[in-house]
């Protein structure tokens, strides 16, 4: 009895991961967890781009 | 512009494994479930920090055998960029093992040969600044370098592949392998790693730049 119990809520839980991560899909928020991410990543890349320019200067005034 | 494409590319790359890493389809596992995407992220953050800790290698028994300085500084450059990726592969990888092992930190094999190897690379960039003569410098902490550059295999691979660990891959558990074909995962896990990879050649092109500037001031001050 008891161990029917832990597997069916076992089974509850885990149904409800896929649930939960379909419902993120399905209801598009995952597309602003897609932005955020990609937002972060571009302005890694912008202040890399303004660091090599910063150091390409001082390079030829040196 | 025409020099920069690498940049552009590993822009391009980074952004379309962010966009198809939560978009693309999963093979649906138990357990681990949509955090097995993860994997686009958590790995290939190691795998870079291996590739950038070979070029470090490379560049040590060069200046090993030709005793010329801007391989000193190149090893070292690439040893910093590759400890920044490791503490980000450490921390994805704890992010992971809370949800999927119900805790950050559970003295994994590999999690504890992962960290053992960063902090002999930790130690490496100490013993480089430790050392004031700058020939003595290069080629002790080159020696060192090849031994940790070595080492590393025993303590990631060969060491928790020997005993119990939780990782896929190790300690008899099937690898990513299998799913990754299931689900066409490689079709974004490679380009990630690309991009990254190119990132972290940015990263330490900057840092022996970066060098070189203080190398040219210090020596006009004396």
């Amino acid at each position: 009895m008891f161990t029917n119990f832990i597997l069916l809520a076992s089974q509850i839980a885990e149904e409800n991961i896929e649930e939960t991560s379909s419902i993120f899909t399905q209801n598009g928020k995952i597309g602003v967890v897609i932005l955020v991410l990609c937002t972060i990543f571009l302005g890694i890349m912008l202040v890399l781009a303004y660091l090599d320019r910063r150091i390409r200067k001082i390079e030829k005034s040196l | 512009m025409q020099k920069n494409w690498w940049k552009v590319l590993a822009g391009v790359l980074i952004i379309y494994s962010i966009v198809f890493g939560f978009l693309g389809k999963v093979p649906k596992l138990p357990i681990i479930h949509e955090s097995i995407r993860n994997l686009y992220f958590h790995v290939p953050m190691w795998m870079v920090m291996m590739l950038l800790f070979l070029l470090s290698f490379i560049n040590s028994l060069i200046f090993l055998n030709k005793q010329n300085a801007i391989h000193h500084i190149r090893a070292g450059e690439f040893a910093k960029t590759g400890l920044i990726f490791g503490c980000f592969g450490m921390l994805t990888g704890m992010e992971w093992a809370n949800f999927t092992w119900g805790q950050p930190w559970s003295n994994d094999p590999k999690q504890t040969g992962a960290a053992l190897t960063m902090l002999i690379y930790f130690a490496y960039l100490v013993l480089r600044n430790s050392i004031k003569d700058p020939k003595k410098s290069g080629t002790i902490s080159a020696v060192y370098n090849v031994f940790g550059f070595v080492m590393m295999f025993p303590l990631i691979y060969i060491l928790p592949s020997m005993s119990e660990s939780l990782h896929p891959g190790s300690g008899g558990n099937p690898g990513f392998n299998l799913y990754a074909a299931e689900g066409n995962m490689r079709m974004v896990f490679y380009p990630a790693i690309i991009g990254w990879f190119l990132i972290g050649l940015w990263i330490t092109n900057l840092f022996v730049r970066l060098k070189h500037i203080d190398i040219h001031i210090n020596q006009n001050k004396i």
